[in-house]
């Protein structure tokens, strides 16, 4: 077969393989075709509609989403044919539709809004009494409301395809046909939130994020989840130096079009309230920053590099490990070097257990060196610790350690610095599989705040005085 | 004309295996599987002419050549008997499968060797409740005497049968609908293609027929071509079961010529109209199909002349209306049910149709606006040929047809 056949759409001659999908060719060359129902990760549902084309010698509109493309073929998604067809899916489709725009959660984000705005009629012939089925809950963490619902079957379809979990289906029929849950049943999903993602409309809101913010008024930013070391690509939204949301963003390698449930509460969970190390502490003590370097200096002098554990972060980025790393070589070189556990494996989906996002970048840049904290066995008189905290299994006389958040041991450790935490830094990670991310800053850190560079930026100098 | 597909109806005997064999049922089974070689009967299929029975008329030999070879595609291959009646006005293959069911299962197990088949469904509509027990005693003494099972008969040819009770839904007598149900799934017609001949019951080599279109084929094997084309006119052959119903003095079905003249059916066989009221209008084929005024009904009963006349043969349920029928409550009728039954998945169906039901209702209550009649042709017109499935057409033609052909009807519901 010839791998090259010609196509063209609108006034576009596209080269490309037969068999390609219309509505994927079209996005590839800019032009735009609306789609509910289709989704590139999902199977092609092709009940929505709203893709209708026009395909030379066929009488009827087409929908794009279900048309390999053949030699020779012409397409038009502006003639007269496509036009009328998309506004009257809408007309259907807002039949029925509340028009709840100002309450609605998903409002400046809705493909329901924007199609209506660019296909649709400017107004309606509906003077029928609308359908009004209730809101329902569907689990801790999402709401079904159902009188937006399109029944794309977007959401039935990603649990079912992709997480392979049977856990949402359509009640009833025709005109009543709704999304639900088996009777009495919650959705259990690890990965529910995706369905709100790519739901079009605003029918599956997540318990979350309802009514806490306006879109608009979000200021976007990108990043990598840090939960766990798939490390998916995320879509943060900010405002007030707070994360108000967190969406997974498209990596083909990585995470596709998803990511956990539990990663995108990594801020509100882990980060958002809780106490910062906002100074400089010696033994519960407040200690100015100049001090603090200088007895921190004078103390690591006074030990043997043998007696120093040096323990890493697997939540440090590439860069301010490898710092580490060079800072270790250079001064403490005979000092020992180890970490948290690494906890091996993960679920069905993209989930890995480790805690962290950067055990793997940890173990490559310090190689051999690294060791294992199971496999430590010795004690040690001091311990440097970049963002550790020290297992109870650690023999150490005395910790000096550089962290984000204020935790209970700080109390009576020797010397405490205040670290960044996630968002605060820009760098990269290195996943599980060896893919390197990097990353910006997209948080405000606190006023005294240390990245480790600058920490050891600070403190060198002064050891190289001894 | 004799009586063919309708000769043991209303004489339960038959139901019993001995008695249909004693009358020379499972003779053509027998002939069949030492005689005659698959790709043989379906050409002897294509050769008469066969087109479906259930509703769109598709030649049946052609769709069955269709189904790729044991060769190509070895392992599961299923025949599917569709026996979901359910378009209103359409009662044949109940009278098939209540009177006859050692028929259809003769009838399977040649068709299931013709297109090299190893299983076979009978799907039954769910309120065929009575009709379980029938073709579930069939089936089992049809196993007993070794016309199902393993090497059938002492041929090489093994074919199991099941019986699987649909749930209730118009929407699972759609073929692809229906294997979505028999796969035990919500019963959702697919997108096509492709087509179930490759991709159908779990993806596999199927072919899905309906009931009537079955029973024909071993008569066919038997008495012939020549035989079978010896019934009917010039447009369409073969023996055929028509439904009378509505106003007419004797509803019921009819087994009749292939073609007849709809006049002849309604006034000679089904004896006219009761307490001589005028006829006014006839839907010819099942309630999906555009309707006829009287003055059109002067017509051959056959897939083409109908659609020639902008109307369908459809399953040839005659629903036949006097002077005294409201098309406007006639209509509202209809397509409720259509409201009723969409599946739900496409947005035109799912939303338009009922949307055409409540303004049918406020019509019929006087509630209408100057332009309802209008927009219930726009909304015709952007259904039609814009589902995934044929329920949409289903909705939309009869509404196109009732409106615009009784117009003064559907003005008076303005208010
Ligand atoms: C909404 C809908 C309902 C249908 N219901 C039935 C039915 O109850 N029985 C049937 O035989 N065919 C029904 N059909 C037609 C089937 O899809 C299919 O064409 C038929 O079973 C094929 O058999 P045939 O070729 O022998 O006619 C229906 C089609 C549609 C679109
Ligand atoms: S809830 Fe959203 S994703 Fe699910 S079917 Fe409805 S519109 Fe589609
Ligand atoms: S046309 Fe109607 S019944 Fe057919 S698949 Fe679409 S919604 Fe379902
Ligand atoms: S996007 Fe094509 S039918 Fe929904």
């Amino acid at each position: 077969m010839n791998p090259e056949i010609s196509v063209k759409i609108d006034d576009k001659e596209i080269k490309t393989a037969p068999g390609v999908n219309l509505i994927d060719l079209a996005k590839e060359h800019g032009i735009e075709i609306p789609h509910y129902c289709y989704h590139p990760a999902l199977a092609v549902a092709g009940n929505c509609r709203i893709c209708f084309v026009e395909v030379e010698g066929m009488p009827h509109p087409q929908i794009a989403c279900n048309t390999p493309v053949r030699d020779g073929m012409v397409v038009r998604t502006k003639s007269e044919l496509a036009v009328e067809a998309r506004k009257w899916t809408l007309e259907f489709l807002l039949a029925n539709h509340p028009l709840d725009c100002p309450v609605c959660d998903k409002a400046g984000e809705c493909d329901l809004q924007n199609y209506a705005f660019k296909y649709g009629r400017s107004h309606t012939d509906f003077v029928e009494k609308k359908r009004t089925p209730a809101t329902v809950r569907l689990s801790d963490k999402l709401m079904l409301e159902k009188d937006r619902c399109i029944v794309c079957l977007r959401c039935v379809q990603f649990l079912r395809d992709v997480d392979g979990k049977e856990e949402l289906y359509v009640h009833q029929r025709g005109n009543s046909a709704e999304i639900a849950t088996a009777p009495g049943k919650d959705l259990e999903s690890d990965y529910q939130l995706n369905t709100a993602d790519i739901c079009p409309v605003g029918a599956l809101s997540p318990t979350n994020f309802r009514f806490a913010e306006r879109v608009w008024n979000l200021e976007k930013r990108e990043s990598i989840c840090p939960l766990c070391p798939r490390g998916c690509n995320t879509k943060i939204d900010i405002k007030d130096n707070v994360v108000q949301r967190v969406v997974p963003r498209f990596n083909k390698e990585v995470n596709s079009y998803w990511m956990c449930d539990e990663g995108r509460s990594y801020f509100s969970k882990y980060h958002t309230n809780r106490r910062r190390i906002e100074g400089f502490w010696h033994r519960g003590e407040p200690i100015d920053a100049a001090s603090f370097f200088v007895s921190v200096a004078r103390r690591l002098q006074q030990e043997a590099a043998t007696d120093i554990l040096v323990l890493v972060s697997n939540w440090l980025c590439n860069e301010d490990i490898q710092a580490i790393a060079d800072f270790v070589d250079g001064s403490l070189s005979a000092a020992t070097i180890s970490g948290p556990p690494f906890k091996e494996g993960g679920d069905h989906l993209l989930r890995r257990w480790d805690f962290g996002p950067n055990a793997r970048g940890l173990r490559d840049i310090f190689k051999g060196r690294f060791h294992e904290p199971n496999k430590l066995k010795q004690s040690f008189k001091l311990a440097l610790s970049f963002g550790v905290t020290p297992s109870k299994d650690l023999n150490i006389d005395e910790l000096i350690y550089l962290g984000a958040y204020m935790e209970p041991f700080i109390a009576n450790t020797l010397y405490v610095a205040p670290g960044v935490a996630h968002g605060e830094i820009h760098g990269s990670y290195t996943n599980f599989a060896g893919v390197v991310q990097s990353f910006d800053t997209f948080l405000e850190a606190p006023v005294q705040a240390h990245t480790c560079e600058e920490f050891i930026g600070k403190l060198l100098p002064l050891l190289e005085h001894r | 004309m004799e009586p063919v597909l309708s000769r043991h109806f209303n004489d339960s005997q038959y139901r019993d295996v001995d008695t249909y064999m004693a009358d020379g049922g499972y003779r053509v089974l027998k002939s069949t599987l030492k005689q005659r070689a698959p790709e043989e009967i379906i050409q002897t299929v294509k050769d008469a002419g066969l087109r479906g029975l259930g509703g769109a008329g598709f030649p049946t030999g052609m769709k069955w050549s269709f189904v790729p070879s044991v060769e190509e595609r070895p392992g599961n291959r299923y025949l599917v008997c569709n026996a979901d009646e359910s378009e209103p006005g359409t009662f044949k293959d109940r009278a098939l499968l209540t009177w006859d069911p050692h028929l259809i299962i003769e009838s399977m197990v040649i068709s299931g060797f013709a297109m090299s088949m190893n299983i076979g469904f009978i799907y039954l509509r769910g309120e065929f409740t009575e009709i379980t027990p029938i073709i579930e005693k069939a089936i089992a003494q049809a196993y007993e005497k070794g016309f199902l099972g393993n090497n059938i008969l002492g041929s090489k040819f093994s074919f199991e049968l099941y019986l699987h009770r649909g749930a209730g839904a118009y929407i699972c007598g759609e073929e692809t609908a229906l294997l979505e149900s028999l796969e035990g799934k919500r019963g959702y017609p697919r997108l096509k293609p492709p087509f179930p001949a490759t991709h159908g019951l779990w993806r596999s080599p199927t072919n899905v027929n309906n009931v009537e279109t079955l029973c024909l084929v071993p008569f066919i094997l038997d008495r012939g071509v020549k035989w079978f084309r010896s019934i009917g006119n010039d447009k369409a052959k073969g023996p055929k079961l028509y439904c009378l119903s509505g106003r007419v003095k004797r509803p019921g079905v009819y087994e009749l010529p292939m073609g007849i003249n709809l006049k002849e059916l309604i006034f000679e066989h089904g004896g006219g109209i009761p307490n001589d009221k005028a006829l006014k209008a006839v839907i010819p084929g099942g309630s999906s199909c555009p309707v006829l005024t009287a003055a059109e009904c002067d017509i051959s009963m056959d897939f083409d002349s109908l659609a020639a006349a902008g109307s369908m043969f459809g399953t040839a349920a005659v629903i036949i209306m006097d002077e005294t029928v409201s098309m406007v409550e006639a209509l509202y009728v209809i397509t409720r049910f259509y409201a009723h039954e969409s599946c739900g998945q496409c947005t035109p169906c799912r939303e338009g149709v009922k949307w055409m039901q409540d303004i049918l209702r406020r019509l019929l209550k006087g509630r209408g606006r100057r332009e309802d009649i209008d927009l219930l042709i726009t909304m015709c017109d952007q259904i039609e040929r814009r589902t995934i499935c044929a329920l949409g057409d289903a909705a939309a033609l009869p509404v196109r047809s009732f409106v615009s052909k009784f117009r003064h009807e559907f003005e008076k519901g303005i208010q």
